[in-house]
């Protein structure tokens, strides 16, 4: 039997949508992803409003990232939304809680010593990281909902791109680098 | 749902990583830090330009050393070095920036106001005052 022409057309449209719908999801699922993130956990690193991150799906899964790299995560306490955080402990390591608990700068004196940030260690699980914020004051992170399932991690961020700042200044594109560092 | 984890004393963490402290040489140790930020806004009362953000460094110092770790491979039990990072970070860390004549001292000074009536701010809002 010979399908008419319209048929045939209209059969050609839905496939191929739906192809290109598949290549879409597979490169966003596993190769690259450009997203917004918002809230102001990771300032100064990235804005509160108006930045995109360009993020690398190989390091999914916790894949190959390293202490100090930013990543895209989904959110343990509620997993219909992500956050951006930074890995402040590998698996194994040893790690204070929360030093910026007995910070002078944002505590009273009498904080500071209450606190006791300064005394209480974790050794982080395997298959787990620990992720603070970049704004230590201002972040919901590990120091809430303690470490991180690996399994979790959906990207690595290595760029930024600020889409405030304008056409002509590249939408303000910085590269987002690893904040653990030789003293 | 995160494993239950023991929290430890520094003073657990330095018998245990005794060897690796005390001799970093041996272990290969690097000293490393990472940075993060303490950051603040500068709020207008009436709120009728979007606040001034003031951030401040907080600087977190690792030993990152071998450490000698059991593992398991195919079901036998084998020692190998492993790169751990210890936290050493204590309150001298960061303290450079509370001196009176460190070159941020008009910075902090900012921080410490406007955290100061931004915490007055959203007391009255949580009020109900505003």
């Amino acid at each position: 039997m010979k399908l008419p022409e319209s048929l045939k057309f209209f059969y050609s449209t839905v496939t191929w949508t739906v192809r290109a719908g598949c290549v879409a999801h597979l490169i966003h699922e596993y190769v690259y992803e450009f997203t917004e993130t918002r809230g102001e956990s990771m300032l100064p690193t990235l804005q509160s409003q108006n930045d995109y991150v360009h993020a690398l799906k190989k390091y999914r899964l916790g894949r190959d990232i390293d202490m100090g790299d930013c990543v895209v995560a989904i959110k343990p306490s509620d997993p219909d939304h992500r956050v951006c955080k930074r890995i402040t402990g590998m698996p194994g390591d040893v790690i204070l809680i929360d030093p910026s608990s007995s910070s002078e700068l944002s505590n009273t004196p009498a904080e500071v010593i209450q606190h006791d940030g300064y005394n209480k260690y974790i050794v982080v699980p395997e298959g787990h990281v620990w992720c603070t914020g970049d704004n230590l004051c201002h972040s919901l992170d590990s120091r809430s909902y303690s470490v991180l399932p690996m399994g979790l991690i959906t990207g690595k961020i290595v760029a930024a791109n600020s889409m405030n700042k304008g056409f002509f200044s590249g939408w303000n594109f910085h590269w987002i680098e690893n904040a653990f560092v030789e003293e | 749902m995160a494993p239950p984890i023991p929290v430890l004393f520094r003073s657990d963490i330095q018998s245990k990583y005794s060897k690796q402290l005390s001799d970093p040489e041996k272990y290969d140790c690097q000293l490393k830090s990472l940075t993060q930020h303490q950051c603040t806004f500068k709020v207008t009362p009436d709120r009728s330009r979007p606040p001034e953000i003031i951030c401040l460094p907080f600087k977190r110092i690792f030993q990152s050393c071998l450490v000698p770790t059991v593992v398991k491979e195919n079901g036998k039990k084998k020692t190998i070095n492993r790169r751990v990072n210890i936290e050493i970070t204590d309150k001298s860390t960061n303290s450079e920036l509370m001196d009176e004549n460190s070159e941020q001292a008009n910075v902090v000074q900012d921080f410490l106001n406007a955290e100061k009536e931004f915490r007055k701010l959203m007391e009255m809002e949580s009020e109900g005052n505003i």
